[in-house]
């Protein structure tokens, strides 16, 4: 099946395209994603943004549908969703 | 009076030992508020220049606000106001907790403490009642000690109070000990150094009163959509889910990480230390005040080892980022150790953390004798060292008792020029973001009322690089999608904006992330205008904003300072010394005193001098 991935201004400098159509197996989970994003050709994803042994996106990405934040690794995705992925960069 | 307030300010004389019952003046709250504001202009009228900060004429303010409301998005909030002892001018600091609502419980918007008491005693305000008492069972106990003691001694069938303590630091007046809210702070600038001057242990308050709104429909529907417009925002799940820690790993591959003392702007191991959080220390999120729409907080536990730490909420970015890529310290157990350590004693972290890669920065060059720092390895990345240097300068023994005064002081007893390590403004030590990588902030570090805090200047980075405008750009600030983070163009008059905007929650002793996550001028002005049934907006909310920062910066210029103080270290300002960043000449910021000249001319300030004009004041009604 088939995700849209969205980035916000800063996610961008680390994808080749503002908008990628990325194919997962149906039925596919977040997980399943985290597969395909960390290997999307010609991305650079430096290693304070991607954890490649954990396979997923490290601290200050979030992940977000429909208004939502999507945590839990094992949930369920559908055919055309929309996932946007979003930097936050404030002062702590 | 007006509606929204209680009405009523405590004013308490340690010399004499007599408390008093002023009350709010309806003038001054409408053009000063509340927070930092209202006591702005108390201690702009009430305390003299050239007083000794640690001396019985100073003055220290619990302020807060109509919105110090648990309702309110960030509305657990106190700020307390001083005359600072590390800037030995304007003082103020901000904790969370519930400390702020608890005191409007109490029947108070505001709490003066003045002269100095001859033994330790503190203070305790239920329902309208002050009353000092002997601290003398206190004296010497650790905050947490305190704090359990207090609560202990409150009346049993109080549901709502709160205790503000020193610890041991504060009781030796160490130049940055802070005033605890039990894990939470109001750290930096030394209100804790001034409350033991003043031999005041703790302040405990609690009680039943309610604040009458001027329209509680409005009230609560403005609330209403303050707090929706928190939740819905991203920035609110991401402090949710990862707390202020995850920024270690993009401020540390950004540029944004001051390491070793200020001589890199990066570091390499911020994905590494902030995995190893996640994965070993972290115990849960929490909330610091009751209510939070966010909930950044991180309870945290060092499980094992030589760094073995009870559970106790800690582990902010500021404090590991100040325990660890200041001083290279590679172990993520003895960085939130000794966070814990610094709240146990109560000292601000972010100081605690820079004077002592100040001090391995003097050893290393030979600044410091072996005699000197008595057979402790001040040497970079020496985690054993931390600990013990941060117990040397709670109990001022040996070096720490030099360390105990800032960077700034430490280096003049230091001397052989040891200044140009010393990295502050105005005494505070710089936090940790880097303004080679964001030049707002870098004018903000410079200009800021306090100095180089990670409060008031930060806001510049997250407009540089996280793009927030706050809401401001109806104002005047450019959108930050056409900003861009290196460059120096512009930014003198977006940052004179962004901190009439942003001091806005210091103001409404509110907390600033609500700000990061959505919450507007105008956001704040509705919710003012209903409580207190003032016609209130964001355009005069802002005005309200710059007139405190003029009158900060009057107490400022009439304590010496100027230009010369808004200036940056030379470290500061020059590239990296290593790491990814050595070579890159746009980590540098190469035309500040053109900066400088661009925020002194848009904020209304005599461009040679820094001070604000006759026209300005005017303008703001401050002209005297």
């Amino acid at each position: 099946m088939k995700i849209i991935l969205e980035f916000d201004n800063v996610m961008k400098k680390y994808y080749p395209q503002q908008i990628l159509i990325l194919e997962i197996k149906d039925n596919g989970e977040l997980q399943d994603l985290f597969q395909s994003i960390g290997r999307i050709k010609d991305s650079k994803l430096p290693e304070s943004i991607w954890n490649d042994d954990e396979n997923r996106f490290r601290g200050p990405v979030l992940i977000t549908s429909g208004g939502r934040v999507l945590r839990d690794k094992k949930e369920k995705l559908f055919n055309g969703q929309r996932i946007e992925l979003r930097r936050c960069v404030v002062g702590g | 009076m007006n509606s929204g307030y209680m009405g009523q300010i405590l004013r308490v004389n340690l010399s004499s030992g007599h408390c008093s019952i002023e009350a709010i003046d309806a003038d001054t709250a409408r053009k000063f508020v509340g927070g930092v504001g209202y006591a702005a202009r108390i201690l702009y009228s009430e305390v003299r220049p050239g007083v000794d900060p640690m001396g019985s004429e100073n003055k220290l303010i619990f302020a807060t606000s109509p919105l110090s409301d648990n309702l309110v998005p960030g509305g657990g909030s106190v700020s307390v106001c001083f005359k600072s002892p590390m800037s030995n001018a304007w003082g103020e600091s901000r904790s969370g907790g519930n400390f702020g609502p608890d005191l409007r419980r109490a029947g108070f918007d505001l709490l003066i403490i003045e002269g100095a008491s001859e033994k330790p005693v503190y203070l305790e305000v239920i329902d309208g009642i002050a009353s000092l008492k002997d601290a003398a069972a206190l004296f010497g106990k650790d905050v947490y000690e305190k704090t359990d003691l207090i609560e202990e001694w409150m009346p049993a069938d109080l549901k709502r109070k709160s205790v503000m303590c020193i610890g041991p630091a504060g009781e030796k007046r160490v130049a940055f000990a802070s005033i605890m809210c039990r894990d939470r702070a109001a750290g930096r600038s030394g209100g804790g150094a001034v409350m033991g001057a003043k031999n005041i242990l703790a302040v405990a308050v609690g009680g039943r009163a309610k604040a009458n709104h001027a329209n509680r429909k409005a009230f609560m529907t403005a609330v209403k959509d303050a707090v929706t417009t928190v939740k819905k925002s991203e920035v609110c799940a991401w402090f949710n889910e990862f707390g202020t820690t995850a920024d270690l790993s993009g401020a540390d591959e950004s540029g944004d990480l001051p390491t070793k003392n200020w001589r890199s702007n990066s570091w390499g191991e911020g994905s590494r230390l902030f995995d190893y959080f996640q994965k070993n220390i972290l115990v849960k999120p929490t909330q610091c005040y009751t209510g939070c729409p966010i909930g950044c907080g991180r309870v945290c536990k060092v499980k094992q080892g030589a760094y073995k730490t009870p559970e106790h909420e800690g582990g902010e970015y500021e404090t590991v980022a100040a325990f660890t890529a200041f001083a290279l310290n590679k172990d993520m157990d003895a960085a939130v150790h000794c966070g814990y350590l610094c709240n146990k004693w109560g000292m601000d972290t972010i100081s605690a953390g820079a004077v002592i890669s100040f001090a391995m920065d003097c050893y290393t060059e030979g600044l410091l004798s072996a005699q000197e720092v008595q057979g402790v390895d001040l040497s970079w990345g020496n985690t054993l060292a931390l600990p013990v240097m941060l117990e040397k300068i709670a109990f001022r023994q040996g070096l720490g008792d030099i360390l105990a005064l800032g960077v700034r002081d430490a280096a003049e007893k230091i001397g052989k020029g040891s200044e140009k390590f010393a990295i502050h403004v105005k005494g505070l030590e710089g936090a940790a973001h880097d303004p080679r990588s964001s030049k707002t902030l870098g004018l903000g570090y410079g200009t800021a009322s306090r100095g180089m805090c990670h409060i008031h200047p930060v806001d510049g980075m997250s407009y540089d690089k996280g793009k927030m405008d706050y809401g401001l750009q109806k104002y005047g600030v450019r959108d930050p999608e056409t900003v861009d983070q290196w460059d120096e163009n512009g930014k003198g008059k977006d940052l004179a904006v962004l901190q009439q905007g942003q001091i806005l929650p210091n103001i409404l002793s509110t907390c600033k992330f609500m700000g990061y996550a959505g919450i507007t001028p105008d956001h704040w002005a509705g919710m003012l205008s209903a409580t207190t049934g003032w016609d209130i907006d964001g355009k005069e909310l802002l005005k309200v904003g710059e007139r405190v920062l003029n009158l900060q910066r009057l107490f400022n210029m009439r304590e010496s300072l100027g230009r010369k103080d808004d200036m940056l270290p030379e470290r500061v300002l020059s590239m990296p010394e290593s790491g990814p960043f050595k070579d890159e000449a746009r980590c540098t910021i190469k035309a500040y005193d053109d900066l400088l000249d661009e925020y002194y001319e848009a904020s209304g300030w005599n461009i040679k001098t820094g001070a604000p004009t006759e026209a300005k004041l005017r303008e703001l009604d401050l002209f005297e």
